[in-house]
């Protein structure tokens, strides 16, 4: 019989592979030269609106 | 109509017309919380200290003062926001004997405002968690209240507070607010400071209203904005603030977007019928319906997750030491399964966060705001753990009620939810509007559009 702290193990395990499972998929993007965004920045997201805009117009 | 009735609007308005006290206000509330304490609403209910607060709101009153546009209104704080001499408990074990040392930016902001704190309300155990297991839905105590504000949306859909505050990482206010038939909004990132608030995951983390209806949320944000240094991620608030400046009957020449992929996918066929239904009567107001495709859909959960878990994980690193029985099951496992992620996973949730910005930053030149469903069904019964669509897919409760908030999460644009009818059984459904970053004032005239139309 397992132990209550082997048990608890155990689902520790489980959910980290099922953690691993799910964030596994962002593998199949290829990211080229793009940086991490280590926290986001909204400011920056409207800045790139504006400027991808004004790019379009000009 | 009893003063716990009231909306934040009509009872500030009542207030400064001196037609209603303060206290009359506040004995009101706190005797409604008192009788709707089975719910599970509060951690605390502050009793005296509202009631001293209501009686100098009722002497400035009385003296022609008033503190600001919330004097002498009584509020619910998601209880991991911080007020100075009092315990943020995050709804743990872990924070037993906590006294916070000072205000937090928002309890501050709102007290200067004029607020009246009735007591601190239930989260999920330190926000990690869609269903908040201490308190019950508003519509039916059999029904989970959503989370993790799930005590902040009770109360206020219960009248035990007439307004109150949650936090939101990947829809803590917006799914509670939608599940119990109320308002929540949560801002763009970085608009609302989060100094002395208890971090589930920095940077996703936000702090915002929920309300009875749409006005009251606009002016609790107005309260709330302007920039704080202790804060890194805060920005100033933009210049034309949050209302909007046309007649919000008239939504001639907005665009909005519809999405064609992934937030009618394994939805609620009564859900979907609902947004649908108010999403044609948006159009019947002058709205042009755009389809537009969710970008980079896929990748929602694994991004969600790659960036939320190991933050979590990392705010959590001592107390797993020190004290990791202390946690409730769900939560203890969770942190402790983050230590295992890698910092490759980490890093690649990060580069796609880049991407995914920079595609809704694209999507929304096409739009000016996105309506979608808040949450994919509604309230589920205590003790359910998953839900089957009809193509035999098999969801967590946690995941379905996450999968259509989290995308404003990741991207930091403004997200509102707004009633918006109810299935058979009579439970809540939410709609969901997204706009740009800082462009609340639009995403509050679509709310209060909707909100006109469906009243």
């Amino acid at each position: 019989m397992p132990t209550p702290e082997e048990d608890h193990r155990a689902v520790v395990a489980a959910t980290a592979r099922h953690i691993q499972d799910v964030v596994s998929v962002l593998r199949e993007l290829d990211f080229g030269d793009t940086p991490p965004a280590a926290a986001f920045d909204a400011a920056d997201a409207s800045d790139t609106v504006r400027e991808e805009g004004h790019r379009a117009a000009v | 109509m009893r003063p716990y009735e009231l909306s934040l609007t009509a009872a500030a308005r009542e207030i400064r017309a001196r037609r209603l006290s303060p206290v009359e206000l506040v004995d009101s509330v706190l005797e409604r919380a008192r009788e709707v304490a089975s719910l599970g609403a509060y951690v605390t209910l502050t009793a005296d200290r509202a009631r001293r607060s209501a009686l100098a709101a009722e002497r400035d009153v009385a003296h022609g003062r008033l503190r600001g546009p919330l004097h002498g209104v009584p509020m619910g704080l998601k209880d991991l926001i911080d007020v100075a001499g009092t315990a943020t408990t995050a709804s743990s074990r872990v924070r037993a004997g906590h006294r916070a040392p000072a205000d937090s930016t928002v309890a501050a902001r709102l007290t200067a405002a004029g607020a009246v704190l009735a007591g601190k309300t239930h989260t999920h155990e330190f926000a990690y968690g869609l269903t908040t297991p201490q308190t019950r839905n508003a519509h039916d105590r059999g029904r989970v209240a959503g989370g993790s504000s799930g005590g902040s949306a009770v109360a206020v859909a219960a009248g035990a507070a007439t307004f109150a505050l949650g936090t939101d990482t990947g829809g803590s206010i917006r799914v509670p607010a939608a599940l119990n038939g109320v308002v929540g909004l949560k801002p763009t990132y970085g608009l609302v400071p989060r100094h002395g608030v208890t971090s589930l995951s920095w940077s996703l983390d936000h702090v915002g209203p929920i309300t009875r209806t749409v006005e009251d949320a606009a002016t609790v944000l107005a309260a709330l904005v302007g920039h704080d240094p202790r804060d890194p991620a805060s920005r100033p608030a933009p210049a034309p603030g949050h209302r909007p400046a046309t007649d919000p009957d008239d939504l001639s020449g907005l665009r909005v977007g519809v999405p064609t992929t992934y937030y009618f996918d394994h939805v609620d066929p009564e859900v979907a019928d609902a947004v649908r239904r108010a999403v044609d009567r948006l159009a019947l107001r002058g709205a042009r319906l755009v389809d537009v495709e969710i970008p980079m859909a896929r990748y929602v959960q694994a991004v969600q997750w790659g960036l939320m878990v190991p933050e979590a994980t990392a705010y959590h690193e001592r107390t797993l030491r020190t004290a990791a029985g202390l946690y409730e099951d769900d939560v203890r496992v969770l942190l402790e399964a983050g230590e295992l992620m890698s910092a490759g996973d980490h890093l690649r949730a990060q580069r796609a966060r880049t991407l995914m910005r920079r595609e809704w930053a694209r999507m929304l030149r096409q739009v000016d705001v996105v309506v979608a469903p808040t949450v994919p069904l509604t309230a589920v019964p205590a003790g359910q753990t998953s839900v089957s669509w009809p193509d035999g897919t098999v969801e967590s409760v946690s995941d379905a009620y996450v999968r259509l908030s989290a995308p404003a999460n990741i991207t930091g644009v403004p997200a509102l939810t707004v009633p918006a009818g109810t299935d058979r059984a009579g439970l809540p459904i939410g709609l969901q509007v997204l706009g740009r970053p800082f462009d609340e004032a639009t995403v509050v005239r679509v709310g209060l559009a909707h909100e006109r139309g469906s009243a």
